[in-house]
């Protein structure tokens, strides 16, 4: 219980102050134990979606918020703005001059599958990944790539799979690979 | 003796065993007189969910629910009992969808010429592209792409999100609860009249969870078939009660009077025989008895006692029984015939319920006094039963020295009428809640369930009947626009209607033919396209499926019934004998006025159901009224007759029992409007049995010229009577279930009422004293 208050206590502390030690061999505990470490991340992305049915990639550009324990925010500025904000169980998407949608991630599984992908390796939540995906790590602390697919048929018959590549504490890319065969790619320039 | 007592026992726990017991409040509630109400009744009677049991399961971590969900399924479907077994299956499977899908441009709203032009073919490519750039771009690529206009989810939309469910390992469990409980619909096969298939099915689901070793978890059921149990077990636990301890209670007094079991078992045969032969009668006139009626008509028929009371009371140490009947005969005849006929008056009441409380009273207090008079003599005579010796007789005239209060006591139950007058009348109870014999955990849990699984009851709906499917849903098609308009006018906030689920035939088939021709639509989307970067292919899906739709049949009900929308359509498409009824529900509802102004013309009957039964209970307090006057006739014809024959001057007779039950009544009446109490039928019932029970008093007080001793012997035994209605009564008055309680209170406080005025008004002016 001590233990546990003093990393909170190291936790609070800011993020330049980073409690991250690489020492001993590169496991998923350990990468996830140095990702959960950095308790607010912000960053600008630019992203690049391929459609089997668009003869053109579709690119866009904003910024991303993570925050312990469970936010994580999309903020697109172009070309349409929209900001996506996965907080707790919800989900909310909000377009310009359109009503939020707000959806329960219990009540949608695979949405809940999708989101975690995202969020469960930023929170260092080893549980979670472990649950609902097949996780494979690739390279070192320098440079490591994070495998993941679905367990559930159904999920992966929609996400085939899901890569983030990154560098120590940071991711740095993700890379949504569709069912379909279409492909989100999101690179991440992290903001100090 | 012992003998009588043991067979009469017998015949009473024969006519329990075999009654059938109704405990729906539907059924005590009359057929209504306008075509809404005959409409609401039919529906709440025999509505399609009447056979529907709703299962919780509680109390356990959510995999272990699932669990015993799964095998309490597997095992209820194979016991043959239900018509149908649901709980697992995803809410929305995918080969559900696919089919829907496939049908969208038949079911949607949106199928329309219109949307299939090339302007308008534009705008949904533009915001198909939008889409993809979006975070729902995987939702976009699935649904949008083969249906770029759009008309999957404008269907979808008109579902409306139908319940809270969730399906997780082969179970439903309900969204959005911090204690996971998990779902299983059941319909009891044999319907809503079948009481016994309903019961047989209810002991299933009990046995199916005991076997799917349930551990720490709970099982709670809800459902008509459910409250109907409910409400004719909780009867049946008060009145059992109340009949143990208040025949304790009344076996200690009446041995403390008599000093005699003979006596105790005498005066037990004409009761027992009158409840046994009273419940049976009814149960053969009416096919069942309703709850109320049978829990009431139990307690009610505990007053005939007195007329056993009152022949062994009478009787002289050694005297032959002729003598005594002929000593009190007269006030006995009359006694029991009043009282029959104030209690027979409810058959008139226009409430099935009371009906048949009237109809178990009536031969319940005729067979008590039947036994009374032919049985019991030989029975008290050979067993030389008589109550213990008179004693000093003096007290008597010390106690009738109180009559020079008799003015007095007129004066209080003038004044009680006045005020009674004077604060408009009694109320009357206007909420139906209040006569609801189910337990309130039972009907909250029910509420709960319900609305858990999208099965609300609503408030207000439109029925629409035609003589079949297709034809209810044109009527209801027919109707949506104006149904539209009062949802954007902010009249309602929604409506439920088959219609809006799976559009008539006819409409799937119009929208069939307005289809784009293959060739037709590819150019159009040529032309659409122009500037966008969409592959000449991206489109193959929606076209292939506009094609295909050029000749699909359309889906049908029957189609529908095996999907996951067959248990959304079924309560709102029912085949009713020859006919198809279509309710649109509606929720939400700001104004019922406004909502029953925008139906006008609506080509079906408008329900609302708190209206319909506030109707019904207004009918039934101006009925009353009219039933009280006729009693009160009817009982007035038979005592002038009965009093009027030996005396001359009989009207002072009959005017000195009326008066004492008026006054009583009144008094009675005044008090319980004063302590804020609404009479219900159930009131009414109560007030007519101590009308019989005060023309008794008043009876036997009023006979003229008897000696001393007789006079105490009356007033000794009026009082044991008393007594005895007052403990059994008053026990009642101490019970939770309200429909007992003002029972109890009213017919405690009535019958002592009745006591006091009967002996301060009814007797004659010269106190009887002997010649």
């Amino acid at each position: 219980m001590r233990r546990r208050c003093a990393i909170l206590l190291l936790a609070a502390t800011p993020a330049s102050a980073q409690a991250t030690s690489w020492e001993g061999p590169f496991t998923l505990a350990l990468l996830t134990r140095n990702l959960a470490a950095v308790p607010e991340r912000r960053a600008r992305f630019t992203e690049e979606r391929r459609f089997a049915a668009l003869d053109q990639p579709l690119h866009s550009r904003g910024t991303l918020l993570w925050r312990r324990p469970d936010v994580l925010e999309k903020v697109t500025e172009s070309p349409e703005a929209e900001t996506l904000r996965i907080i707790g169980d919800r989900v909310e998407v909000t377009a310009s001059g359109r009503a939020t949608i707000a959806i329960s991630l219990t009540s949608q599984p695979q949405l809940g599958t999708f989101a975690e992908a995202m969020r469960a390796p930023l929170a260092g939540d080893l549980a979670t990944l472990v649950r609902l995906f097949e996780v494979v790590l690739t390279g070192g602390p320098a440079g490591w790539q994070l495998r993941l697919t679905p367990r559930d048929g159904r999920t992966r018959r929609m996400v085939t799979s899901l890569e983030i590549a990154g560098s120590l504490a940071e991711p740095r890319e993700i890379r949504l690979l569709m069912g379909n065969g279409d492909a989100q790619i999101l690179r991440i320039e992290p903001l100090p | 003796m012992v003998i009588a007592l043991i067979l009469s026992a017998l015949l009473l726990a024969a006519a329990l065993w075999r009654v059938e017991i109704r405990g729906d409040l539907v059924d005590f509630l009359p057929n209504g007189e306008t075509p809404a109400a005959r409409a609401m009744l039919e529906e709440l009677r025999e509505g399609s969910a009447a056979g529907l049991v709703l299962v919780a399961i509680e109390g356990a971590p959510e995999e272990a629910l699932a669990r015993i969900s799964r095998a309490m399924q597997e095992r209820l479907a194979a016991s043959g009992r239900f018509a149908r077994i649901a709980g697992g299956e995803a809410a929305w499977s995918e080969a559900d969808e696919a089919r829907f899908f496939a049908h969208r441009y038949l079911l949607s709203p949106l199928s329309a010429p219109e949307i299939f032009e090339a302007a308008a073919l534009r705008r949904s490519l533009e915001e198909l592209l939008r889409g993809l750039r979006s975070s729902a771009s995987p939702l976009v690529t699935r649904y949008g792409l083969p249906d770029p206009v759009g008309a999957f989810p404008a269907w979808l939309a008109r579902l409306g999100s139908g319940n809270r469910l969730t399906a997780q390992d082969g179970a439903w469990f309900v969204a959005g609860r911090a204690a996971p409980r998990a779902i299983i619909l059941a319909v009891a096969s044999g319907g809503a009249a079948d009481m016994a298939a309903q019961e047989a099915a209810l002991a299933a689901i009990q046995h199916a969870f005991a076997q799917a070793e349930p551990g720490m978890a709970r099982l709670l059921l809800a459902g008509p078939a459910v409250i109907a149990r409910d409400a004719a077990q909780g009867i049946r636990a008060d009145v059992d009660r109340i009949a143990v301890v208040s025949t304790l209670l009344v076996v200690a007094l009446l041995a403390w009077r008599f000093r005699s079991f003979l006596v105790l078992a005498a005066i037990a045969v004409p009761v027992l025989l009158s409840v046994a032969l009273g419940i049976w009668l009814t149960g053969a006139i009416f096919g069942a008895v309703h709850a109320i009626a049978l829990g009431f008509g139990i307690t009610m028929l505990g007053v005939t006692v007195d007329y056993p009371v009152l022949l062994i009371g009478h009787r002289k140490q050694g005297e032959p029984a002729p003598a005594t009947r002929a000593r009190i005969g007269g006030a006995f005849r009359l006694a029991v015939a009043t009282a029959t006929l104030g209690l027979g008056g409810l058959v008139f009441s226009g409430f099935p319920g009371l009906a048949q409380l009237g109809v178990l009273a009536a031969i319940g207090l005729l067979v008590a006094a039947a036994a009374t008079w032919w049985l019991l003599p030989p029975l008290v005579v050979a067993a030389n039963l008589a109550p213990v010796a008179a004693g000093d007789a003096r007290w008597v005239a010390r106690l009738e020295s109180a009559r020079r209060f008799r003015g007095w006591a007129i004066g209080v139950a003038v004044l009680a009428a006045a005020g009674l007058a004077l604060m408009g009348g009694p109320r009357w109870e206007t909420d139906l809640a209040a006569l609801s014999p189910v337990p309130e955990a039972s009907q909250r849990l029910d509420a709960e369930l319900r609305e858990a699984i999208g099965a609300s009851e609503a408030g207000q709906f439109l029925l629409i009947r035609a003589p079949n499917a297709e034809e209810v849903l044109r009527r209801q098609e027919a109707l949506m626009p104006a149904l539209d308009r009062l949802v954007a006018d902010g009249v309602i906030a929604g409506y439920e209607a088959a219609a809006a689920i799976l559009p008539s035939a006819t409409r799937q088939a119009e929208r069939r033919d307005a289809l784009p021709a293959p060739e037709v639509l590819a150019a159009r989307l040529a032309e659409a396209g122009i500037g966008l970067p969409f592959r000449p292919d991206a489109f193959q899906p929606f076209r292939d499926a506009v094609e295909a739709a050029r000749t699909q049949a359309p889906l049908t009900p029957a189609e529908l019934a095996d999907t996951a929308l067959g248990l959304r359509i079924a309560p709102l498409l029912t085949p009713r004998g020859e006919t198809w009824l279509g309710p649109v529900r509606f929720s939400g509802v700001t104004s019922p006025a406004r909502l029953a102004a925008g139906l006008e013309g609506a080509d079906g009957v408008f329900i609302d159901i708190g209206s319909e039964l506030d109707g019904i209970l207004a009918e039934f307090s101006a009925r009353a009224s009219w039933l009280l006057g006729g009693s009160i006739l009817a009982i007035t014809l038979t005592l002038w007759a009965g009093l009027g024959r030996p005396i001359m001057g009989a009207w002072g007779r009959v005017l000195r029992v009326l008066g004492a039950i008026a006054a009583a009544q009144a008094v009675t009446v005044a008090l319980l409007t004063l302590a804020g109490v609404r009479l219900s039928p159930i009131h009414l019932a109560s007030l007519l049995l101590v009308g019989g029970v005060g023309l008794d008093y008043a009876l036997f007080m009023a006979r003229e010229q008897l000696d001393m001793e007789e006079r105490a012997r009356t007033l000794r035994t009026l009082v044991t009577c008393n007594a005895l209605t007052l403990l059994t009564f008053g026990l009642l008055a101490t019970c939770a279930t309200p429909i007992l309680h003002d029972i109890g209170t009213t017919i405690a406080l009535g019958a002592a009422m009745s006591l006091g005025f009967a002996f301060l008004i009814a007797a004659p002016p010269s106190g009887g004293r002997a010649p």
